[in-house]
């Protein structure tokens, strides 16, 4: 049993090469370490839910799958994204073929509410959390990978091409009209009036 | 009097958006980046873009969620394979097995030399094998004629 204390201040280094000893207390700190990280990028894809819980479980079993294949060329955190991200994606593609299967092809699903409009209602805090993650869902969803890596966990430009596997310049020019759509969805969220209270 | 800059109709909209971007997340090299400071000085219409740019980004950071509901790291911790215990116990028995031959085959190589040598010394003195390589494995004078002709004539 690792000590609480001491476990905290051992490297992720330190804590994978247990883990790869079988240690499950090493790992378990891997995933308390990380699972917020982790949670911003699969529920900034996915939506807050049992799905996005899934995909994160699933993102660190993978961890677990290829601990023996992670040589830290890249950070663990960069590491952990990619999984992230490609499970996200996964898991879109898996909705969007059971959408495309059982709803009707004049409805949109689940994500067809008009943002602006709900909001020029209500504007509270609630709410905005609400616009906010229903303006991400309206994205298409490798615009949204782009968003939720460069804006949301701040990765740059260049780290996000190769979390993605493209081109810097297709990076900008996604994030370009990602930027363009949240712009007119978050309108009510920028006015210079709402942004400066 | 200077005139304030206007925003620059020259430069297409999608290059001065993602170049604001690039301003934002301090990724434009240091001349372009002071360039772009001072523009932005004199162009109230590409600071209100770069105002709402930065607005949109920190809603988007603000309001995201970033948790999993309680006990994640137990739900993850439930879905491991067993693996780590498996192959330390199929280590283990190989290790055993591993030392348990290598223990048999020393004894075999032991007795096997031990009965060679045993069987050489005979060899000038008794037996019937017809050479020393014989007499060491034990083996008797065969050839296809002895074995086919069966003599119970009791030796004179």
């Amino acid at each position: 049993m690792l000590d609480a204390m001491a476990a905290g201040a051992l490297s992720d280094q330190a804590l994978l090469q247990r883990a790869r000893d079988g240690n499950h207390d090493a790992f378990r700190l891997l995933v308390e370490r990380y699972e917020d990280q982790v949670a911003a990028t699969i529920i900034g894809m996915l939506g807050p839910g049992p799905e996005a819980d899934d995909a994160g479980q699933e993102t660190f079993v993978r961890l677990y799958e290829r601990i023996d294949q992670f040589r830290g060329d890249s950070t663990l955190r960069t590491y952990l994204t990619r999984i992230a991200i490609n499970q996200a994606l996964q898991a879109l593609r898996k909705r969007n073929r059971w959408t495309r299967r059982f709803l009707s092809r004049d409805r949109d699903g689940p994500a067809a509410a008009d943002p602006a409009a709900d909001a020029r209602d209500d504007v509270e805090t609630a709410e905005e959390k609400q616009l906010v993650h229903r303006a991400l869902q309206e994205l298409p969803d490798h615009y949204r990978a782009v968003v939720v890596l460069r804006l949301l966990q701040g990765y740059s430009t260049r780290e996000t091409a190769a979390i993605l596997d493209i081109a810097e310049g297709t990076v900008m020019s996604r994030l370009y009209r990602a930027t363009n759509k949240l712009q007119a969805l978050l309108a009510p969220l920028l006015r210079p009036e709402h942004t400066s209270t | 009097m200077t005139q304030p800059h206007r925003t620059d109709r020259r430069i297409p909209n999608a290059a001065r958006h993602t170049r604001l971007l690039r301003f934002i997340a301090d990724e434009l090299p240091p001349d372009e980046h002071a360039r772009l400071e001072a523009r932005l000085a004199d162009d109230p219409a590409l600071r209100e873009e770069a105002r709402a740019l930065t607005a949109m980004q920190a809603a988007v950071t603000e309001h995201a969620e970033a948790a999993f509901d309680e006990g994640f790291s137990g739900r993850v911790l439930q879905r491991l394979p067993a693996a780590p215990d498996a192959p330390q116990a199929a280590e283990r028995l190989y290790e055993a097995l591993h030392s348990a031959f290598l223990r048999l085959a020393i004894v075999v190589v032991v007795l096997t030399v031990g009965i060679g040598l045993y069987n050489a010394s005979l060899y000038p003195h008794a037996g019937t094998a017809q050479s020393f390589v014989e007499a060491a494995m034990g083996l008797p004078d065969v050839s296809l004629e002895s074995a086919l002709v069966y003599d119970d004539r009791p030796d004179e």
